[in-house]
């Protein structure tokens, strides 16, 4: 009777144990688009209102990825759905309580180390340009963890990710270190689809634009553009950069 | 006997706490996302479009209407 009781005591304290774990919160992935500017009537300049857009995917603790976004638009909230995210452009459409109130589209292109977006929207069958800029977000210590943790896992054939989670704890805990800044850079270029990446990279070529890593991010991040303006001088810049390597002031990838 | 159902009681019990245990700490099966949790979502990016200024729309109001309109 007593190893009966003590069993079930045993099993009460284990049972409550297991009940008062911590639920783990759902977490950004990737942060697409975090960006404010203005959206400008197609056929009257002098209409215009503010526009703020973030949009991303969120990781929920069953592993499920949700790619969500609002739109503020004015002061009206509005929410984004059916996102399509690629390397330099990003497109949704735009609901207001349940119902599609309309659609965007915008392409990045990197100017003066400020990510630049421009595109269209349709608002109630009003049409607008969409003019927008990146808004600055720098990584925390745990995301960084998670990016290195992420690009360990995809190479681990890099000499740092050999000493398991010794790097990747020492990140967290000094995220401000030149060898996990270059890791973060490693990481980013595999997906350049998060303003975390952007404000690096932005931050990190704005003295040196010819830094190692920085024309390819640049060249990723407007891609889109690029391929429409192939002879806008910003893409001869960067497009220069990558055929001819090094050129005059402008720096090309330092191998 | 009565030894033997105080074996089987405790068995029975540890069982069923294992069973329980193993049923909270399975991964679930992929499922689509339900409304709620693309609510969620949404405002994990409102918050992080808050947090980054992006709410600020009034301040662009504000220098369009006193830098553009106001020195035109």
């Amino acid at each position: 009777m007593v190893l009966l009781l003590m069993a079930m005591a045993v099993s009460l304290a284990y049972a409550q144990g297991i009940g008062s774990q911590v639920i783990p919160k759902p977490q950004i992935d990737d942060l697409a688009l975090l960006a404010r500017g203005l959206a400008v009537d197609a056929g009257n300049s002098s209409s215009f209102v503010p526009v703020a857009i973030g949009a991303g995917s969120v990781r929920f603790p069953t592993n499920m990825t949700v790619v969500a976004g609002v739109m503020i638009i004015d002061t009206r909230r509005f929410t984004l759905e059916n996102i399509n995210i690629t390397n330099s452009s990003i497109s949704g459409n735009i609901f207001r309580n349940a119902t599609q109130a309309g659609s965007f589209s915008v392409s990045s292109v990197i100017k003066n180390s400020r990510t630049a977006w421009y595109g269209a929207m349709t608002l109630n069958e009003r049409n607008f340009n969409l003019y927008l800029l990146s808004l600055s977000r720098p990584i925390t210590a745990q995301e960084l963890g998670d990016k290195i943790s992420n690009y360990c896992s995809i190479n681990p054939g890099d000499s740092r990710c050999k000493a398991g989670g010794i790097m990747i704890n020492f990140c967290k805990h000094d995220a401000s270190n030149p060898v996990c800044r270059e890791m973060l850079r490693n990481s980013c270029l595999n997906n350049p689809n998060d303003e975390r990446c952007r404000t690096e990279f932005n931050n990190f070529c704005k003295d040196d634009p010819g830094a190692n890593g920085c024309n390819s991010f640049i060249k990723k991040s407007s891609q889109k553009f690029c391929d429409r303006h192939m002879n806008a001088k910003r893409c001869e810049e960067i497009n220069g950069r990558v055929i001819g390597g090094q050129m005059n002031g402008m720096g090309g990838m330092k191998r | 006997m009565k030894k033997e159902i105080v074996i089987a009681a405790v068995l029975v019990l540890v069982a069923l706490t294992a069973g329980i245990a193993m049923l909270q700490s399975s991964p679930q099966p992929a499922q689509s996302a339900s409304s709620l949790q693309q609510d969620q979502a949404a405002s994990l990016i409102d918050q992080e479009l808050q947090q980054a200024g992006g709410n600020s729309t009034d301040n662009i109001t504000a220098i369009v209407q006193n830098d553009l309109i106001g020195s035109a």
